[in-house]
């Protein structure tokens, strides 16, 4: 089933064009991975997928609809956003921000209730984190963070996960740990992930689609395994000796 | 537990309203002077601290930024303009059209403030800070011109705007009083969106929220009680910053909890700062917002220094 369409998506920043002419089509349950250097538009596009950039040209249907038809909330029961960093001076503690997950299925006058503290329990309980649940969450190192961020999305029970760098600052550890978990919720719950990464070999033992970007323009469309090339790479990133890049990456 | 706190303050503020009652410059304490003088003005205390630190709460939640307050915004100011601009185009004190100037001031001050800090749909902490003293000093300046061109009511705008609680209209204590408790009911039924709001607008729109539609509810509430607040005892700096941050230490970052103790913590502020006011230098007594200031800038300062690096 088809989930994300676009079409021919420009979008421009105060007349600058941020990117320009994305084409892409996913289905459920795949593992889409975009790549591609700093500003080259990967931020952006995430943005108009979460609704934050409102699109200005082209098309864009997500899971059979117009992707400015949706309101607010109902779009959020089917699309969840982790971004690569969030800070608040406020000590919530971990229970507290992964319940809010739960936003989107509540009225506007309605507490959260028994079951969505329930929901929220057990989900960090299967991510084995339910140890930190009363912890604040400034006292979190940024993987046990990322975490917490990641139980907040899958409690809004999305059909859609998307991440922004989700592993660009965590150890080893943390990055086998959360690429394993997106997995295993793309097999068990048929989740389409989306991810925006620099760690190319990482997301080359999960993704099996690629969309690669450079300065705004789309490189690649396609199955992973036909995008994430030496030579793809070097155009994307701009890095002339292809030689060094199929050694460093394994291509 | 919880409730249990909220019992503890609740009785603390009643023990401290009746205490307030009985001090003041004149040790007589008749029954004239306990009623009509006393009571109106430790009502003022009340209402207005309430009314200043929940609206410090709301700015500091929706803003996602601790070191805003209705002061620093120029929400208070945007009020105290409408203030003067209502009498400067004749209207009366006390007319209905009067007190909506207020209100429509003290919003519009606060929305050219957030206006002005926004850049790329982004607001930065900073610059949010710095359109908030900038909007707050040019409104104080056209009130200060409007003084020198009308010396004759001087007199009056300059305690309303140092700050004090002093006589007041009895309806109008009343209205205040019924606007600011519809408000903090309001804030109460909107607390869980202000929680999600604390993780930054972006997150609010991941989760749901329709985000122009809350702020706009945010700060109509916000800045209305703030209005009443500067119509019943002028501009009072800083209640809104100190309050919410003590009773953040108390009840947690939870915002359901953190404006009830704000209102009651508020409203404990006020009567104690004032009950100092009028007695330290009697039988003269200092505006209150005097004071207030003199807590509040150093207490701004250390939140300034304690999240330094931390607020972009």
């Amino acid at each position: 089933m088809q989930i994300i369409s676009a079409e021919n998506i420009d979008f421009k920043y105060n007349g600058e064009k941020a990117i320009n002419g994305i084409d892409f089509k996913i289905n459920e349950a795949d593992f889409l991975t975009i790549l591609g250097p700093n500003g080259s538009g990967k931020s952006t596009l995430l943005k108009i997928l979460a609704r934050i950039n409102d699109i200005q040209t082209g098309s864009l249907i997500v899971n059979g609809h117009y992707i400015e038809s949706y309101e607010s909330s109902e779009y959020a029961k089917f699309f969840s956003y982790v971004p690569g960093d969030i800070y608040t001076p406020y000590d919530f503690s971990v229970l507290e921000i992964v319940v809010m997950g739960r936003a989107p299925y509540l009225k506007w006058w309605e507490d959260y209730q028994k079951k969505d503290n329930l929901l929220a329990m057990e989900t960090l309980e299967s991510m084995r984190i339910s140890h930190l649940a009363k912890r604040s969450i400034n006292s979190l190192s940024s993987g046990e963070k990322q975490l917490v961020f990641i139980a907040q999305a899958l409690v809004q029970n999305p059909g859609i996960l998307v991440l922004d760098e989700p592993t660009s600052h965590l150890d080893i550890k943390y990055k086998m740990e959360i690429f394993g978990l997106l997995n295993k919720m793309r097999e068990e719950k048929k989740i389409t992930i989306i991810i925006a990464s620099h760690d190319i070999n990482l997301v080359s033992l999960y993704a099996n689609k690629a969309l690669l970007l450079n300065k705004g323009k789309q490189m690649f469309f396609g199955r992973a395994q036909d995008g994430l090339t030496a030579d793809n790479i070097s155009r994307t990133y701009e890095i002339e000796d292809t030689s060094k890049i199929t050694a460093m990456f394994k291509l | 537990m919880k409730m249990n706190k909220f019992l503890i303050a609740l009785f603390v503020l009643a023990v401290l309203f009746v205490l307030s009652l009985f001090i003041g410059p004149t040790s007589l304490n008749g029954f004239d002077i306990i009623f009509h003088i006393r009571l109106p003005r430790v009502l003022q205390a009340v209402i207005a601290g309430c009314a200043l630190s929940v609206a410090g709460v709301i700015f500091q939640g929706v803003l996602k930024n601790p070191l805003c307050d209705p002061y620093i915004l120029g929400t208070s100011s945007g009020a105290l303009f409408g203030a003067v601009l209502a009498q400067v185009i004749g209207l009366n004190q006390g007319s209905f059209f009067f007190y909506i100037l207020i209100g429509a001031s003290a919003l519009g001050a606060t929305l050219i403030a957030y206006n002005l800090a926004k850049y790329k749909k982004q607001v930065s902490n900073v610059d949010l800070i710095l359109a908030g003293v900038i909007i707050s000093t040019f409104l104080s300046a056209l009130v200060l011109l409007f003084l020198s061109l009308h010396r004759e009511s001087a007199l009056n705008i300059v305690f309303f705007m140092m700050g004090g609680l002093y006589e007041t209209d009895k309806g109008l204590l009343i209205a205040a009083a019924v606007l600011v408790f519809i408000g903090i009911m309001l804030a109460l039924s909107l607390s869980r969106q202000l929680d999600i709001f604390s993780l930054g607008e972006e997150k609010a729109v991941h989760l749901g929220i329709n985000t122009e539609k809350y702020k706009i509810i945010y700060f109509t509430i916000a800045s209305l009680i703030t209005a009443c607040a500067v119509s019943i005892s002028g501009t009072i700096g800083f209640v809104g910053l100190v309050v919410p941050h003590m009773a953040r230490l108390i009840v947690g970052p939870s915002h359901f909890r953190l404006i009830l103790a704000s209102a009651i913590g508020g409203s404990m502020f006020l009567i104690v700062t004032d009950a100092f006011a009028r007695t330290v230098i009697a039988p003269g007594e200092i505006p209150v917002g005097i004071i207030t200031a003199l807590v509040g800038a150093p207490f701004f300062l250390w939140l300034l220094f304690r999240n330094r690096g931390k607020i972009k």
